[in-house]
């Protein structure tokens, strides 16, 4: 339904997407995962027509932005990172204007209220919402059209566990209506929890994607010893222990991401190196491979950094 | 070297000129805005504040008028550059009444000397008839006869008249340009307008909405600062000042030519009958000046009308006083 080839995007002194390529199926779930500035939301927009891509092209059910762009914008709805609603309106009355902009009637604000679960707040000021409140209605404002395609930049960011809850409820609900979504998030759970279809992102480009089986299928057959140390000493001795297959170090916190073939294996030859190497360990985990640690062997990095 | 007040200082720079749009607003905005306000308050060329229309005249006029009319056109580089257009009493009038001139000048017929006709609350007038003045007292010998004064009431020569039509234009361009200037900045910080425009909507027609939006807004101006100008009309000066603005396009024309200028006391009056008839001119009133316990109320002496100067200006200035006693 929507792809993209080879799409690149650079900025003045970025290069945000470097070569991306994808395709989505119609009526599917789509997280694009990765940490901040790995060009999530520059992809994103460029799906969404705002942004032009520098090259590469992008079509969705067939069409183009350069010469559908009338029909495009009516069958979808999007959510931008951040967006400030007119703080003076109140949430019906940025519904109804929005409506407006689709040739809709204010039939349509009640059954979105109901929707996003703001129908007693129908009459408050944008600008007395809560942050989760504001994120609700702009998935409202995503809503209102009815959109085959829904696009929802990062819309859990900053929220509290509950605040998430809620969202995620309605677009579960969302999911029987057969509306395609992608969606940008930094939050592992928040991919597992959704989607079908998961793309991880770091600098511009795609590291690895799947479904979520897919992905686990192909990588839990490693596990995971992670640790906090009080320094870096016996780092080195730790990469060599019998079985392990890469670490990762973060320099900052002393945590240390070692993943290995066989914890039963491996385990003791690594408490043996600590011992030698008279490190201090001050957490030890073990673990079978998850999605986050899938992320920190495939970029170096954590998710969250 | 790393000190709070200059971070706080560097900062607003920085905050300034790393916003390219910024040096539009802030440098060639001014410019170009000055630039245009130049040509729409400059327009008709010249200086308006220094001109005297003199009244054609059949009869020959004294050498030194004559002479000083032609080094004063010649040099514009006096302290004051005034400009003598040649008009007749007529036009003069008109003339005064549109603020083209700030008065204007005729020979007293049979004399060397001179009869100035302005409206004393124009400080632009006083100031032409005293620059005129002080460079004819030089040029004229002491024996000559004094000039005198004529007070005219004429409608929307005050720096009032000036003033509102000027704040009114002022408050539409500023509306204009932060109402939907700085409306559309707000909304794109806020990323609004990029999600507006994510929409079917048409991009002409949310111009359009701002547009109406600063129309609408602007009569409501106009009509609130019509309405207190109006009411403050007596406060503010003894005539309508906005009123006058409006009447300019409508000016009544003082068309009669059936005068004699047989004697000054003759073209005294007919000035009174004259201007009354015209309608927008009317004498003046009595200064705040007796004159021998009795307000005269037309023709004012020379002294008298620079008495009335000072008075309005509330001014005790030595020099001037000295010129008085004279």
């Amino acid at each position: 339904m929507i792809s993209a080839r080879n799409i690149v995007k650079s900025f003045k002194d970025v290069r945000a997407v470097r070569g991306v390529s994808l395709e989505i199926p119609r009526g599917q779930y789509i997280a694009i995962l990765g940490p901040n500035g790995a060009g999530k939301t520059t992809l994103v927009e460029m799906i969404e027509g705002i942004q032009k891509p520098d090259a590469g092209e992008i079509r969705i059910l067939g069409k183009s932005w350069s010469t559908d762009e009338a029909h495009l914008r009516r069958i979808m709805g999007l959510s931008l990172q951040e967006t400030a609603y007119i703080d003076k309106l109140t949430v019906e009355e940025t519904l109804n204007l929005f409506a407006s902009f689709f040739g809709l009637g204010v039939d349509v604000a009640p059954r979105i209220l109901d929707l996003i679960n703001l129908a007693d707040k129908r009459k408050s000021y944008v600008m007395n919402l809560s942050h989760g409140m504001r994120q609700r209605l702009s998935i409202g404002i995503a809503l209102i059209n009815e959109p085959e395609i829904l696009i929802l930049d990062e819309p859990t960011t900053g929220l509290d566990p509950v605040a998430r809850r809620e969202i995620w409820d309605i677009l579960v609900d969302l999911k029987k209506k057969k509306t395609s979504l992608i969606l940008t998030t930094h939050y592992m759970e928040e991919a597992e929890y959704l989607c079908d279809y998961i793309v991880i992102m770091d600098r511009g480009s795609v590291v690895v994607e799947g479904t979520l089986e897919e992905l686990l299928t192909a990588h839990t057959h490693r596990e995971v010893i992670s640790f906090t140390a009080s320094d870096r000493r016996g780092a080195e001795a730790f990469s060599r222990v019998e079985g392990a297959l890469g670490l990762v170090w973060d320099e900052k916190s002393n945590r240390g991401h070692l993943s290995v073939r066989d914890i039963v294996t491996s385990l003791p030859r690594f408490l043996e190196a600590v011992e030698r190497e008279k490190a201090t360990l001050l957490a030890l985990e073990c673990r079978k491979m998850n999605l986050d640690d899938l992320f920190i062997n495939l970029t170096g990095r954590h998710l969250h950094e | 070297m790393n000190k709070p007040f200059f971070n706080l200082v560097a900062l607003q720079f920085k905050e300034f000129f790393r916003e390219p749009e910024i040096i539009f607003w802030a440098f060639v905005l001014p410019i170009v805005l000055s630039w245009l306000l130049g040509i729409a308050i400059g327009s008709g060329g010249g200086t308006v504040s220094g001109r005297a229309a003199v009244i054609e005249s059949s009869e020959a006029t004294a050498d030194y008028w004559i002479s000083w009319i032609a080094r004063e056109r010649d040099s514009s580089r006096g302290e004051h550059a005034i400009d003598f257009p040649i008009l007749t009493r007529d036009d003069a009038i008109v003339a005064l009444k549109k603020g083209e001139i700030s008065l204007f000048i005729e020979r007293i017929p049979g004399s060397d000397s001179l009869r100035y006709f302005f409206d004393p609350r124009s400080g632009e007038a006083q100031m032409t008839y005293l620059t005129l003045e002080r460079s004819l007292d030089g040029a004229r010998g002491t024996a000559s006869p004094p000039s005198e004064v004529v007070a005219l009431r004429i409608q929307g020569t005050r720096y009032v008249d000036f003033l509102v039509p000027g704040l009114l234009a002022m408050d539409i361009m500023s509306s204009a340009l932060w109402g939907i200037g700085w409306a559309l900045i707000e909304i794109r910080i806020k990323k609004l307008l990029r999600r507006m425009a994510a929409t079917p909507m048409h991009k002409s027609m949310f111009l359009a909405s701002h547009f109406v939006t600063r129309l609408i807004v602007n009569a409501l101006e106009f009509v609130a600062l019509f309405v207190f100008v109006y009411h403050q009309r007596h406060h503010l000066s003894d005539d309508a000042s906005l009123g006058s603005v409006l009447q300019l396009p409508s000016l009544p024309r003082v068309g009669d030519s059936d005068r004699s200028e047989a004697s000054a006391h003759d073209a005294r009056r007919f000035d009174t009958e004259h201007l009354q008839r015209g309608g927008g001119l009317r004498p003046g009133r009595a200064p705040r000046v007796r004159a021998g316990g009795t307000r005269r109320a037309f023709l004012l002496r020379r002294h008298e009308a620079i008495q009335m100067v000072l008075i309005d200006r509330g001014a005790r200035d030595a020099t001037a006083g000295a010129r008085i006693s004279r």
